[in-house]
């Protein structure tokens, strides 16, 4: 558990080796950890990721877990995601994790995956879906929804091309409408946001399980749709809640919603869990 | 361990305190500089106020700082190198604790320990011996009778009687500490309990119904309350309640220095505080009551839900401090189901 | 006779009837303390009350209320708030009902006699320090008044606690304030009581970039306080609200009262002292004295 069993704070150091813009404001950084082996993590765990002057931020594994590096993809919103932005290739960062659960991948199997995600919230889904197309047979269809305010927030470009041109999964890109009714020139994907694509294509409850992450409220609206609108159980609906962290492992208090601290018992809920919690996200 | 009984004379607490002085690092009450009575480290009885009267600070920090150093770091060539902080060197004895305080540490050690053990924290309290004093009556706005813990947490506690103290031992390490001593403690042979229930009744600690335990099912209920926002909008957000009081555990993470050599350390922390849960995307809890309600569920319903006890001795100093008077014991009652009107009268017609 | 309290109550409950407001703060009394209070036009009023321990600026619940229509009692330190508030451009007076009332003056929190005291018969010497200084006990410019007036005595003069730090050498006053400086403990309830410290994000919760270090210690905290009392230069009206609620009884004061006395006897300036007073720091007069420059 945890990094350093005897000092809990004390992190474990990495080393930055490729650095790739996906966005003007997100970047995409590939470590190496040079003091051991690379820690072993879950699809859906995070860990407390810093620079040392500046301070650490919570950043969910954004690689599939069998790879020998570690990827987070980082937006520049604040203090320590503006410093992980002037990183370059070399740089020392430092790392306490993996904390958190993970999504229950083997409960996934056999099942039919439909991934919603939304801007940055691809990141947490990424390592899971690479997961599932490299063991495809596990799964009986899988499909991907992926959403944003603008084109240039399209994160993962290349791999979203690589998928494109897949036959085991379909790919709907989807880019918020700017003026209704109006396509955007030059633009491949939809022009919606995503409740009315997925009541228009309908994808059924059956024998399927839905993962999604992206803004509070487009979680909150993209469940509405499938709970109200088209009969799914809300315990098939799984997603990854984004809270601000300190300490990441269950002591600073911060990151409870009600008696459930985000941290311990997430970040991955389901939403017949989520239904429960009061409501205060 | 079955509690043990003991008297200690009045007259030797003086010297208990300087023989104690060699062997740890004693904590006393004791008064700073504007008078106020506070937890330090007097170095001669003359100083010490070996008094039930409550300090405006608890004796928190002697678990948990308020500012920490937990890693120390320097570039050494192209490497970094990471170290934890120090553990305590010596061992410590809080002399003449409040009991409100005393038992807040077995409270919090639970979230410490819960899977991951903080070893700064749990550093701390594993060189800490606790001599508490049970107050001889209630302080201004305690409510310690309502909360039910007693002193199984608590390493010694000494009851106040005619020209001596019984002390009550309920752990090894109380116990070790008056083996050292032995020769200023003689076992207590009359019907100990019966003094002590005495003592409490002529104080006015004695546990009173209803218990501020028995709210928690009525709070689980009350989150959307519509009286929230009208009774704890006076809440300025200040970190009193949360600085002062003994089971108020949460924190920040900060870096400090440069790139090349600086230290990253934890300091306390307030929920009540504007910034808590803010980031640069969203603001969870927008509204000041809606602050000051995580704070109040926090401690009589969150915590207990995950770790049993109440987040909360009844030590009353969040009342006495705070700028509004907000009175936590009221609106847990109020909210709980067991009292139909809230501080203040109803804000919201009958 | 009716007692401040019965009139304050029908006072209040003829504004909710009248549906001048939507929202009155006072005070009220409960469970040994007197604290400010929200009400509604349902509320239960029988606990309002005005007594010597009515200490919070009330101005500054008035953020939370942005938008409604309000009645509030208001003492002179509420009505200079007020003053300072809107020359900032930070109220609008027709939402507000001043409900002025004849102040007893406060009673000292630190030197409230232990147990029962009948607190009205407490000489000045129990009194807080502002009150002494008071030109004028009875609310001026109050929309509605209530209670009989009462006549003021002659302010005092001069700050004391002021006066003796100063007339310390440098080394005892740095020595003083590193004592005071080391017990505080950064709950930043001096700002957070402060009505006029009304900015939503203020400097000590800035991180880009960081102005002042999270560690708690004298250096940092002085850092704090001398930053904040330079932020109300000019403004500060001296209600005493944060060395009133300092937990370590801190004189946080003592900073604000230099410049407070600096812009009085520079510049004959007073904050707040009437509704067309404007704020000290966007005006000047020719014969200003700069004797500090060349």
């Amino acid at each position: 558990m945890g990094n350093n069993s005897e000092r809990l704070y004390v992190p474990r150091l990495a080393r930055v080796t490729a650095v790739v813009e996906e966005t003007p404001t997100i970047k995409t950084f590939r470590l190496a950890f040079e003091d051991g082996p690379r820690p072993d993590f879950k699809c859906g765990q995070f860990g407390e990721f810093g620079i040392f002057g500046v301070g650490e931020a919570t950043f969910c594994f954004a690689s599939p877990p069998d790879r020998e590096y570690v990827e987070i993809t980082v937006k520049n919103v604040g203090k320590v995601t503006r410093a992980f932005h002037n990183l370059n290739e070399g740089d020392v960062i430092t790392f306490r994790g993996p904390y958190g659960n993970s999504f229950p991948y083997d409960d996934f199997k056999g099942k039919k995956l439909l991934f919603i995600g939304g801007g940055i919230g691809q990141a947490p889904l990424r390592g899971l879906l690479w997961n599932c197309l490299e063991n495809r047979a596990d799964f009986e269809q899988v499909d991907l929804i992926y959403a944003a305010r603008e084109e240039c927030e399209l994160v993962y470009e290349r791999e979203l091309v690589e998928f494109e041109a897949r036959d085991d999964i379909s790919v709907t890109l989807a880019l918020d409408p700017v003026c209704p009714g109006e396509p955007i020139p030059g633009w491949r994907g939809r022009t919606s946001f995503v409740p009315p694509i997925l009541e228009e294509e309908r994808p059924s409850a059956e024998g399927r399980v839905v993962v999604t992450c992206g803004p509070p409220i487009m979680i909150k609206l993209v469940a509405k749709s499938l709970l109200e609108k088209l009969d799914y159980a809300p315990g098939q609906v799984w997603t990854t809640l984004e809270m601000k962290m300190k300490c990441g492992l269950g002591k600073c208090g911060r990151c409870n919603i009600g008696s459930v601290y985000v941290c311990k018992d997430g970040p991955v809920f389901n939403y017949e869990q989520i239904l429960s919690f009061p409501r205060e996200f | 361990m079955a509690a043990e009984y003991y008297r200690l004379s009045k007259d030797k607490v003086a010297e208990l305190f300087e023989r104690a002085r060699a062997d740890y690092d004693v904590v006393a009450k004791t008064r700073d500089a504007n008078g106020n009575l506070v937890y330090g480290r007097p170095v001669s009885f003359d100083d010490v106020a070996f008094v039930d009267e409550q300090p405006p600070m608890s004796a928190k920090a002697f678990a948990l700082p308020q500012t920490e150093t937990l890693v120390r770091y320097e570039q050494e060539g192209d490497k970094i190198r990471a170290d934890g902080s120090e553990a305590p060197a010596r061992d410590v004895l809080l002399f003449g604790v409040n009991m409100c305080d005393a038992a807040a540490f077995d409270i919090v050690d639970r979230v410490f320990k819960w899977d991951y053990l903080d070893d700064p924290y749990l550093g701390r309290r594993a060189r800490a011996t606790q001599f508490a004093l049970a107050c001889a009556a209630v302080q201004r706005d305690c409510f310690c009778d309502r909360i039910s813990y007693g002193e199984d947490g608590v390493d010694a506690v000494a009851y106040e009687l005619e020209g001596a103290y019984l002390v009550k031992v309920r752990t090894e390490k109380g116990r070790a500490l008056v083996e050292r001593y032995e020769n200023l403690f003689a076992v207590e042979d009359g019907d100990a309990e019966r003094s002590i229930k005495t003592f409490k009744e002529k104080a006015g600690t004695v546990k009173k119904e209803p218990m501020l335990e028995s709210a928690k099912p009525a709070l689980e209920k009350a989150f959307e309350h519509a009286d929230w926002e009208i009774l704890a909008s006076t809440c300025i957000g200040c970190g009193i309640c949360t600085y002062v009081c003994p089971t108020c555990h949460c924190f920040d993470i900060q870096d400090e220095g440069g790139s090349s050599r600086g230290r990253r350390l934890r300091t306390w922390d307030h929920c009540t505080g504007r910034t808590f849960t803010a980031t640069a995307a969203e603001q969870p809890r927008d509204r000041q009551y809606k602050r000051y309600r995580q704070r109040l569920l926090h401690k009589f319903w969150y915590y207990p839900e995950r770790f049993g006890p109440l987040l909360c001795t009844g030590c009353g100093r969040c009342i006495t401090y705070c700028p509004v008077k907000i009175n936590i014991k009221e609106l847990v009652e109020y909210f709980g189901g067991l009292k139909d009107t809230p501080p203040g009268g109803a804000r919201h017609g009958k | 006779m009716a007692t401040i309290k019965e009139e304050l109550q029908a006072a209040a409950k003829k504004l909710f009837d009248d549906d001048r407001v939507d929202y009155f703060v006072g005070y009220a009394e409960d469970y040994g303390h007197t604290f400010p209070a929200i009400l509604a036009k349902d509320s239960d009023l029988s606990r309002l009350t005005f007594d010597r321990k009515s200490y919070n600026n009330l101005a500054n619940f008035l953020p939370e209320l942005r938008g409604f229509r309000v009645g509030l009692i208001c003492k002179q330190c509420e009505v200079r708030t007020l003053n300072v508030l809107a020359a900032e451009g930070q109220i609008e007076r027709d939402k507000l009902v001043v409900v002025g009332v004849p102040c007893p003056a406060m009673v000292d929190p630190r030197k409230l006699p232990q147990g029962e005291a009948d607190l009205a018969a407490l000489d000045e010497s129990y009194w807080q320090e502002k009150c002494r200084r008071c030109p004028e006990r009875n609310t001026p410019f109050a929309d509605v008044f209530v209670g009989e007036r009462v006549s003021t005595p002659t302010p005092a003069e001069g700050w004391p606690l002021l006066e003796e730090v100063e007339a310390m050498s440098a080394e005892e006053r740095l020595a003083w304030w590193r004592e005071q400086m080391s017990l505080c403990i950064r709950c930043y309830a001096c700002r957070l009581a402060c009505p006029l410290c009304y900015c939503h994000q203020c400097f000590v919760e800035d991180n880009k970039p960081q102005w002042l270090d999270k560690s708690v210690g004298p250096e940092n905290n002085l850092h704090y306080h001398i930053i904040r009392a330079i932020h109300l230069a000019g403004r500060c009206i001296e209600c005493q609200e944060c060395s009133r609620v300092c937990p370590a009884g801190i004189p946080v004061d003592v900073l604000n009262n230099v410049l407070s006395r600096d812009f009085g006897e520079r510049f004959g300036y007073v904050a707040g002292e009437t509704a067309e007073t404007e704020p000290a720091l966007i005006q000047y007069e020719r014969d200003d004295k700069e004797d500090f420059i060349l």
